[in-house]
């Protein structure tokens, strides 16, 4: 019988590929949610007999059975790196702000240094992205580990956008400089696909707390 | 950290994101998704002008490794370089001149504590 199982056998964990690569603590959590999950690709019978058993319906699961997988920006959203109104207006006091946080957790050993790259990054070109959100984006040697820190802004921010309007939705994203990141640029394009939609911008703006942005953004990948 | 190494690693982050903006395949992904990679030109004189400010010797040392290296300026986590990941002697740490720049010994790149 050739099977591989979530349940059991450890080493087959990561038949089910998703086209993406995993760090340790994602595969953990996926194992986690799908360990009950058993899939056989074979219609021989061992010694314990198969359990293809035709015309009943557990026999095979179907997708719709299979739970979601978080993408990687549900995995880097944390309650503790979340601002749920910024204290300022203008573009650089606001890098300020958030970097100030991320010092604060930790995740930037050097504020100012981190600050330092994340205006050379809006030198590089405006991360505002229109629509009234912005993804200020950088990778820093003073940067412990890859994080993405959300702000909201009821009032607006000014982020010299390409449409020009104020930011209210602001993502950054900081990672230290390994060599190759791919879950970096996916995560960029999982934010701009989170907020395409200007019903979802609303309610993430709207939402009483994190948990319920994270539902919101997490139903933009269901 | 002493300026010396906050001048290096502003310059190691900076010629990090040139690389990056100026890679054809990670530009058009990052285009694709609505950001500007226009002002290189700008980061290149930026650099430029840190660049200058760097002790020439480090700073030639730093563009021989970096020719090796991805990153060349990297931590020491509990005695061990976090570039080559060999422990480094335990005397290394006594001698240290706050205005020097240490190196590993195995890999050559330049170190900052943690």
């Amino acid at each position: 019988m050739d099977l591989w199982s979530y349940g059991e056998a450890g080493k087959s964990l990561a038949a089910p590929s998703h086209g993406r690569s995993c760090e340790a603590p994602f595969t953990q959590k996926k194992l986690a949610r799908t360990e009950r999950f058993v899939y056989v690709t074979s219609t021989g019978s061992g010694p314990h007999g198969s359990n293809l058993n035709i015309g009943r319906k557990e026999a095979m699961p179907t997708i719709s059975a299979a739970p979601r997988i978080e993408t990687h920006l549900e995995l880097h959203l944390r309650p503790s790196l979340f601002i749920p109104e910024l204290k300022t207006r203008k573009k650089s006091s606001v890098l300020e702000e958030m970097v100030g946080h991320l010092a604060q957790h930790r995740i930037a050993r050097q504020a100012d240094a981190v600050l330092e790259v994340l205006r050379q990054r809006e030198a590089l070109g405006s991360t505002g992205l229109g629509k009234g959100i912005a993804v200020p984006h950088a990778r820093s040697t003073m940067v412990t580990e890859r994080a993405v820190l959300l702000a909201r802004s009821t009032k607006g921010v000014e982020f010299d956008s390409i449409d020009g309007n104020p930011v209210h939705l602001c993502f950054l994203i900081v990672a230290p400089p390994v060599d190759r990141d791919p879950i970096y640029l996916q995560m960029l394009a999982e934010i701009v696909k989170a907020v395409r939609l200007a019903p979802v911008r609303k309610r993430i703006l709207e939402a009483p707390d994190f948990p319920a942005i994270r539902s919101v953004i997490g139903a933009q990948f269901a | 950290m002493n300026d010396k190494l906050q001048a290096l690693v502003a310059l190691q982050d900076l010629d990090l994101m040139i690389r990056e903006a100026k890679d054809p395949e990670r530009a058009t992904r990052e285009e694709a998704l609505g950001f500007s990679l226009s002002g290189v030109d700008k980061l290149e004189r930026t650099r430029d002008r840190l660049a200058k400010q760097i002790d020439e010797q480090l700073l030639q040392r730093y563009e021989r490794m970096s020719r090796r290296f991805t990153r060349v300026v990297v931590p020491i986590e509990g005695r061990v370089c976090l570039g080559c990941f060999m422990g480094l002697p335990t005397a290394n740490r006594r001698n240290i001149d706050p205005g020097t720049v240490e190196l590993c010994e195995n890999c050559g790149r330049i170190l900052y504590r943690l």
